[in-house]
């Protein structure tokens, strides 16, 4: 069985520095793949590349090779135009955005965007129209009614609904969720991954969780790719990566999260930030601020499987276990 | 609710124009020449001025003044002018309409251009058309519109004989039909509303070009391409209806300059509204005249500012919804 | 261009800084290191420089008639003679003068009230502020010219007239702005530390409130000098100048009055109104530049 996506050494310049540098990434249908990281590593840029979205100040290059069940060639969306794009989008790959604040036309009523987005891609008669609106409506929760009125007399949980409900218009058998739940509180998180975890089940949806929250990915997904500075450090599956990360970036990013009845001391954040574009560190791109960095991570550590589908960009990986660490001052000074 | 903010606006229009009324009285009466509000009255003799000034108002406390002066604007007794001796209000009412012409194209004309200019502007952001846009725009906002007038008196009526230079009809000229009255006025309408709009034409530009590269940068045109939108319809659909919306409003904010554009043009066009009215009143220095309309002129701009309201109430749901 | 399109130009896209940059060298940086800012700076210099020194170098006593009239130009009158006689290109280099002083005079005066109005209504708000703000809304909404006008005849026109009327009418702008800025200001943490410290309010605006806000109200009054020379243009148009003064303004009020233009006396008619257009742009040119410089926005949403 063909991958329903593939994505392969993807690259993201602007003014010629590297924003995503060399991803290689596969969707199975119906597979939830999270992605997780800072702000900033290039995770929704990796994401809108896909859709070949990114505005015009960045470059995009690499093999991207989309699969759907029902469509009877692979589409390969690098080497598509614009205008070939066009049926793409929506069709058989859709997007939903975090925040939801701004991501709906202010001016124009709920149903008449998800409206817009049907008829681009099909060709519906009224009745049918109204009625494929309401039943997704209904999908995500909300009563049909509640699609006469504007964007702004919804609140945001609502909003989020209706970019879920907008995302699934076309039936696609991709659907990008870019921190679909940030912007919500915890109970009306839970509420949007239950609803996707459900549409997956039914519809059959390959879902790319975007998050830099842990929790969430780990309740959706069935593998995860962490990325750092552009490119992916570890990927696997979710339990696996999760109770047993093989790569130092992975480790200090679980250490950082609060733990319930676990130790009361403060989390520890990572020292330092990610590297600028313009100026990215020689070989392993985490190593000024990895605690177990030596000499040998001036090389750049190849993606390589370290265990059962688990890989990871270290050279010291597999990891059974992970030394004390020393202190932050120590880590500053090797640079 | 959705009537409160309109009714509220209503009312700061109506404070507005009070105020307007109260300067007016200060300015003319009080400060000015107190012998224009004996030109009020039909004789004007030097005798019977001494007397009128005992009999009317002038020995009166300035409040009671300030009453009659209310009462008679509201009746639309203006006055009469100190150079035709006819009532400033009949002066007002023949001028009115040729102003309104003259304005009312010129701004429509510049809307429309300005906000197309601005469109491709904004979407070709740094590229040779917006920098071509901007610095003519720049060059039109510099100009003098008067000057800009009289340049196209010089080329299209003096060097290159195609339009008239001035006036609004061919003087003394018979027209068998409306439709050839019509036709011979707009040709004399068209230079001085080229000068108009080329007035107006950058503010509009400037204020387009920023709404919309504001409305561009918004999520949901990346959402509206993701849909798989083709780009031209975004812009036009989505994008544009967005941006239209500051535009409504921030415009007012030349209504006023319209204003002093129509008295400097139609003085170079000898074009017969209200700014030529005002020009042969500086002139003259006939108070009266001047009075009635910069108070037309005020009232214009308030009320083109309430209309700009409604439009703007009218087009944003999220206001109407408030 | 009206005060209320300069004041909307600096409006449109945000709101007034938060924290306004003060350092010498990024201002002169500004000046001498872009292209725009050096030919801004270097027309303004320029118009500058002739306003000083115009009637030293004009040829002719821009006030001498002669019998050649409306003659196009010459070896002798390199622009040309007017309506009476008179050295067009002679009357131009005076006329910069009018355009200089007033311009610059009125801005300045425009400023002060408007700063005034604005730092009143912004720091001690309440009734202060609702009444200035009505004040100044009215200013602004009510037509620019007509009002200059009006005044201008009233009072017998002469350059003080023009210089006091124009910055009397032209301050509502800066008074938005600035209001917005003290607002904004009042509220920040060290506002609050030093009134908690005992400082009185002549103290905080002096010390807290003014140099962060000077920047913006400088950079506005720039594009306010623009408005003004364009309105003594338009006001010496119409017959308002001062009579005993040759401006770029009274020079086109005197062509158009003798029929320049259907005479097709181009060399009377298009200079004064090219030296105000070029002023005007150069005038403009720098406060755009120095608003990018106060406003950090601005800067990023055109770069």
């Amino acid at each position: 069985m063909s991958a329903l996506l593939d994505i392969r050494d993807l690259r993201v310049t602007h003014n010629g520095h590297p924003i995503v540098d060399g991803v290689d990434l596969r969707i199975e249908p119906g597979e939830a793949v999270g992605l997780a990281g800072e702000s900033g590593c290039g995770k929704t840029t990796t994401a809108l590349s896909v859709m070949r979205l990114l505005p015009s100040s960045l470059r995009q290059s690499g093999k991207i090779t989309l699969t759907p069940p029902t469509a009877r060639k692979p589409i390969n969306i690098d080497r598509r135009t614009e205008r070939g794009m066009s049926f793409v989008r929506w069709r058989h790959v859709s997007l939903v955005f975090q925040g939801a604040m701004n991501s709906l036309d202010p001016v124009q009523r709920v149903d008449a965007q998800i409206a817009e987005a049907i008829r681009l891609h099909d060709r519906i008669g009224s009745k049918a129209l109204r009625a494929r609106i309401d039943e997704l409506l209904t999908t995500v929760g909300l009563t049909p009614s509640l699609g006469h009125r504007y964007a702004h007399q919804l609140s945001g949980g609502q909003r989020q609904r209706v970019m879920v409900a907008l995302a699934l218009a076309c039936s696609p058998s991709l659907v990008i969720a870019d921190e679909p739940t940030t912007a919500l509180d915890v109970v009306m998180q839970a509420q949007v991954l239950q609803l996707l975890e459900r549409l997956r089940e039914e519809l059959g949806l390959a879902l790319i969780l975007i998050s830099h929250d842990m929790g969430v990915l780990a309740e959706t997904c069935d593998r995860i790719a962490i990325m750092y500075a552009g490119r992916i450090v570890e990927t696997g599956p979710v339990r696996a990566v999760l109770s047993s990360p093989q790569h130092p970036y992975t480790k200090r990013l679980l250490d950082s999260l609060p733990v319930i009845g676990g130790d009361r001391g403060l989390a520890s954040p990572i020292p330092g930030a990610p590297p600028d574009p313009s100026a990215m560190p020689e070989g392993c791109r985490f190593r000024p601020r990895c605690p177990y960095a030596k000499d040998q991570c001036r090389t750049d550590p190849p993606l390589r499987e370290v265990g059962a589908g688990q890989s990871a960009a270290c050279h010291f990986a597999p990891w059974t276990e992970w030394p004390a660490i020393e202190s932050a001052e120590a880590v500053g000074a090797r640079g | 609710m959705t009537g409160r903010w309109l009714a509220g606006k209503v009312l700061g229009a109506f404070l507005t124009l009070i105020f307007v009324i109260v300067f007016n009285f200060f300015l003319f009466r009080v400060m000015g020449d107190p012998t224009s509000q004996l030109a009020r009255l039909p004789q004007s003799t030097p005798q019977e001025i001494k007397q009128l000034q005992k009999d009317y108002g002038l020995d009166k406390p300035l409040l009671g003044q300030f009453a009659d002066y209310v009462g008679d604007t509201a009746r639309l007794d203006l006055g009469i002018s100190q150079g035709s001796r006819r009532p400033v209000w009949d002066e007002i009412k023949d001028a009115l309409p040729w102003t309104l012409l003259l304005v009312g194209t010129g701004t429509l004309l510049a809307t429309i251009l300005g906000s197309w200019m601005g469109v491709i502007a904004a979407t070709r952001r740094g590229k040779k058309a917006d920098d071509g846009l901007l610095s003519f725009s720049l060059f039109t906002y510099a100009a003098p519109e008067y000057w800009i007038g009289i340049i196209l008196i010089l080329v299209f009526a003096v060097w290159i004989p195609v339009f008239p230079d001035g006036l609004q009809m061919t003087p003394g000229a018979e027209f068998s039909s409306f439709f050839d009255k019509a036709t011979d006025v707009l040709d004399h309408m068209i230079l001085p509303v080229t000068a108009m709009t080329l007035m107006l034409l950058g503010q509009y530009f400037l204020i387009m070009r920023s709404s919309m590269v504001d409305v561009l940068t918004e999520d949901f045109v990346t959402v509206k391409r993701a849909t798989g939108l083709p780009w031209h319809r975004v812009v036009r659909s989505h994008a544009v209806p967005n941006a239209l919306l500051p535009l409504v409003t921030l415009s007012a904010i030349q209504f006023g300059a319209v204003a002093g554009g129509a008295i400097t043009i139609e003085t170079i066009f000898s074009w017969p509204g209200l700014g030529e009215l005002s020009f042969q009143a500086i002139q003259d220095k006939d108070f009266p005249v001047l009075e009635g309309t910069f108070l037309v002129f005020s009232v214009g701009v308030i009320v083109a500012n309430l209309l700009a309201d409604c439009l703007y109430f009218y087009l944003d749901p999220r206001v109407q919804a408030s | 261009m009206s005060p209320e399109q300069a004041a909307s130009a600096a409006l449109i896209p945000a709101e007034a800084a938060i924290e306004a940059p003060t350092d010498e060298g990024g201002v002169r940086h500004l000046l001498l290191g872009t292209w725009r800012g050096r030919i801004g700076l270097g027309i303004v210099a320029f118009f500058i420089f002739i306003a000083i020194f115009g009637s030293l170098l004009a040829p002719y006593d821009p006030n001498a008639s002669s019998l050649d009239t409306l003659a196009p130009p010459s070896w002798s009158h390199i622009l040309g003679t007017t309506e009476s006689g008179a050295d067009v290109f002679s009357q131009l280099l005076v006329g910069a003068r009018v355009s200089i002083v007033v311009g610059f005079a009125a801005a300045l005066i425009s400023a002060v009230l408007g700063s005034a109005v604005g730092l009143a209504g912004g720091y001690f708000g309440g009734w202060t502020d609702r009444s200035l703000d009505a004040l100044e809304n009215w200013f602004l909404v009510i037509p620019t010219l007509p009002l200059m006008i009006v005044l201008a005849r009233i009072l017998n026109p002469s350059l003080w007239v023009l210089i006091a009327v124009i910055g009397l009418t032209s301050w509502a702008g800066t008074g938005r702005i600035v209001r917005a800025q003290v607002f904004t200001l009042r509220e920040r943490a060290f506002v609050e530390r030093a009134r908690a410290l005992g400082a009185g309010d002549v103290y905080i605006i002096r010390k807290h409130i003014l140099p962060n806000t000077l920047p913006l109200i400088f950079a506005n009054t720039v594009l306010i000098v623009a408005v003004a020379i364009l309105s003594e243009a338009a006001l010496s148009f119409l017959g308002l100048g001062d009579p005993t003064r040759i401006s770029w303004g009274t020079m086109l009020e005197n062509a158009f009055d003798s029929g320049a233009p259907s005479a097709g006396a181009w060399w009377y008619v298009i200079p004064p109104g090219l030296c105000i257009t070029v002023l005007v742009l150069a005038v403009s040119m720098l406060g755009y530049l120095f608003e990018e410089y106060v406003n950090p926005r601005l800067k990023e949403q055109e770069g």
